[in-house]
C-alpha cells in the first residue's frame, strides 16, 4: 500500500512566493538540509503552521533549540506539567519520569533548573517532552548541531525508534549531511529552491552538486564516490573496515 | 599562558600554551576549561602570562588582554542593536579608544561584515552572522588572547572555511592567540596548531593534532572521536598498506590509487 503523502504546496518564504512543493510520506523520517541561511528554520515554522491548518486532527510537536524555554524548576515538575490532563495515574507518571531521564541521559540533572541547562541538555529535555505526548508529526530544527558525532547517533536513533514505534512522521532540518542517513528521504535546499531530493544515499552521491552547495559530504561517501569513479569500488561503503577489506582483499 | 598546580573548582591544571597559535579544545567540560583560561575568576596555584605571575593585584590588567566569547549571549531588547552593544562594552570595560566609531567599523570589517551591521538588531541575525558579530565585539578591546566557545557550531563547510581563514589572519596578521572549543575532530585535525583533549576534568592529551591522532586506538578506547580520514589510514596500515595520513580526501584518494593493485 502506498504511503499517504503529506503534501505541502506553495511554500511562502518571507513573502517571496516560491514555486516548489514539498511533500513527505507519512510515517517516515525526512531530512531537509542546506547551507546556512537557506531557510531551514523558516521552513520548519511554515510547515508547522500549514500542517496545523490542513491537518487539524494531527498532533504536532516542534523543537527549535533557540526557542526552548521551560516553565518549571525541575525536570520532574516539567514532566508532570506535560502529563497533566492525560490518563496516566501518579504511579505511571513516576515510571514515565524515571524512564525518560534515563533514556535521555538527564539523570545527573534531576535537581537542576532546566532553564540553566547547557544547550545539549535543553534539547534532550525538549525532545523527551515532545515525544511524551506521542505526536503524529515531529518537526525538528537543527537539533543535532551542538552534539558530538557519537551523541548525534544516539539522539537520532532514539528519534527513529519513536518514529517507527508510533508510526509518526518526522521532519528534521540539519546542515550535517551524515544525519540524513538515518532517514528515508532527503531534500537539499539552496537559494530558496530544492537543489536535490531523494533517498539519502543516492542524493549524497551527487558529490559535485553538494560540494558546490557548500556542504560537507560525509567522508566515507566522498571517498566511495571517488573510488567508484576510478572503478576501485562497486557500491558506496560506509564502514571503514569493510572498505579496506574490499580494496585490499 | 602557563598554569602549574592550578586549582579551580574541581580542576587541577598543569598546562603551558604558546602564544600566537590556533588551539582547539575537545572533550567533556571543554567550555569550562575556556572559562578557567579567561581568568574571570582566579583559582589557587600558579598562573603566568608571559613571564609574569598573575595575582589578585595584577589580574585586571591581564583580563583586559583576554576576550572570552561565549556561544550564547542573550541580549535584552533595549540593548540588542549592535552599535549599542559595542558602545556598552567600551564603556563598561573602560576600553581606551581614540576613535570609537572607527574602531567599531574596523572590528566589523575584520570579521567580514559591513558597517551597516552597526544598526542591526543582533537577535535578527542568522547564527553565522551572530558568530561574526560576537567576535567583532570581542575584538574591540584589542585582546592578545581570544577564547571562543563552540567556534564552529552550526556552520556549513563554506562558513567554516571562512572562519578558519579569519582566525588564521588574526593569528598571522594581528599576532593573536586563538583558543576555541569544538565537538568536531575533523576541525582539530585539519586546522589547529595545537589541541587539547579533556577527560574527567583533566587534560588527557595536549599536542599537535597529527601526533595526537596517530594514537587512534588509544583515543577510541577512551571514547574520543577520531577523524575517519585518520582511521582509514590506521586500518590500512594495520594490513601493511602504507597509506599516509592525509587531511584531504583527494590526497588519500591518490594514495589509495597508488596502492591498489
Amino acid at each position: 500500500m502506498e504511503k499517504e503523502m503529506l503534501e505541502i504546496k506553495n511554500i511562502n518564504f518571507s513573502n517571496v512566493w516560491l514555486d516548489f512543493e514539498i511533500s513527505f510520506p507519512q510515517n517516515t523520517f525526512t531530512t531537509i538540509s542546506g547551507p546556512n541561511n537557506c531557510g531551514k528554520t523558516t521552513l520548519i515554522r511554515i510547515l508547522e503552521e500549514k500542517i496545523k491548518k490542513e491537518f487539524p486532527t494531527f498532533t504536532i510537536k516542534t523543537v527549535i533549540p533557540e526557542e526552548i524555554v521551560f516553565t518549571m524548576n525541575t525536570i520532574k515538575e516539567e514532566i508532570e506539567l506535560y502529563l497533566e490532563g492525560t490518563e496516566f495515574s501518579l504511579e505511571e507518571q513516576k515510571t514515565i519520569y524515571k524512564n525518560t531521564i534515563k533514556q535521555w541521559k538527564l539523570t545527573k540533572l534531576e535537581k537542576e533548573d532546566p532553564n540553566q541547562f547547557d544547550r545539549k541538555n535543553k534539547i534532550r529535555l525538549q525532545l523527551a517532552l515532545a515525544i511524551l505526548k506521542k505526536p503524529k508529526i515531529l518537526l525538528l530544527d537543527c537539533i543535532t548541531t551542538p552534539f558530538s558525532r557519537a551523541e548525534r547517533k544516539e539522539i537520532l536513533e532514539e528519534i527513529q525508534k519513536y518514529q517507527i514505534q508510533e508510526k509518526s512522521t518526522v521532519v528534521m532540518t540539519t546542515h550535517i549531511l551524515e544525519d540524513s542517513l538515518i532517514g528515508e528521504y532527503l531534500y537539499i535546499l539552496k537559494n530558496n529552491e530544492i537543489l536535490l531530493q531523494g533517498v539519502p544515499l543516492e542524493v549524497l552521491e551527487k558529490d559535485n552538486i553538494i560540494n558546490k552547495a557548500g556542504l560537507n559530504l560525509p567522508f566515507m561517501i566522498d571517498l566511495s564516490v571517488k573510488l567508484k569513479d576510478y572503478n576501485l569500488l562497486k557500491e558506496t561503503e560506509l564502514n571503514i573496515n569493510k572498505m579496506v577489506e574490499l580494496l585490499w582483499k | 599562558m602557563e598554569m602549574k598546580n592550578y586549582q579551580y573548582d574541581e580542576w587541577n591544571l598543569n598546562i603551558k600554551l604558546e602564544e600566537n597559535k590556533l588551539i582547539g579544545i575537545m572533550g567533556e567540560d571543554k567550555n569550562k576549561l575556556l572559562e578557567i583560561l579567561s581568568l574571570k575568576k582566579l583559582g589557587k596555584g600558579i598562573v603566568k602570562v608571559g613571564t609574569e605571575k598573575i595575582t589578585s593585584e595584577n589580574i585586571l590588567k591581564y583580563r583586559k588582554k583576554i576576550s572570552y566569547i561565549k556561544e550564547k549571549n542573550n541580549y535584552p531588547y533595549f540593548l540588542s542593536i549592535i552599535e549599542k552593544i559595542m558602545q556598552e562594552k567600551i564603556e563598561k570595560e573602560n576600553i581606551t579608544i581614540k576613535n570609537k566609531e572607527k574602531k567599531m567599523r574596523d572590528s566589523l570589517r575584520i570579521v567580514g561584515l559591513s558597517p551597516s551591521y552597526l544598526k542591526r538588531d543582533i537577535n535578527t541575525l542568522s547564527s553565522s552572522e551572530k558568530k561574526k558579530v560576537t567576535l567583532a565585539i570581542g575584538l574591540l578591546s584589542n585582546p592578545d588572547i581570544i577564547l571562543i566557545e563552540d567556534a564552529f557550531e552550526g556552520l556549513d563547510k563554506e562558513n567554516e572555511k571562512k572562519r578558519i581563514r579569519l582566525f588564521q589572519r588574526l593569528k598571522d596578521q594581528y599576532q593573536k592567540t586563538i583558543i576555541v572549543t569544538t565537538n568536531d575532530s575533523n576541525i582539530l585535525y585539519s586546522y589547529m596548531d595545537e589541541m587539547i583533549l579533556l577527560k574527567e576534568k583533566k587534560i588527557y592529551l595536549i599536542g599537535h593534532p597529527t601526533e595526537i591522532y596517530l594514537k587512534t586506538e588509544e583515543l577510541e578506547a577512551n571514547n574520543f572521536e577520531v577523524p575517519e580520514i585518520v582511521k582509514f589510514s590506521t586500518i590500512a596500515r594495520k594490513k601493511k598498506i602504507k597509506i599516509d595520513y592525509h587531511k584531504d580526501v583527494r590526497d588519500i584518494m591518490k594514495d589509495i590509487y597508488k596502492h591498489v593493485s
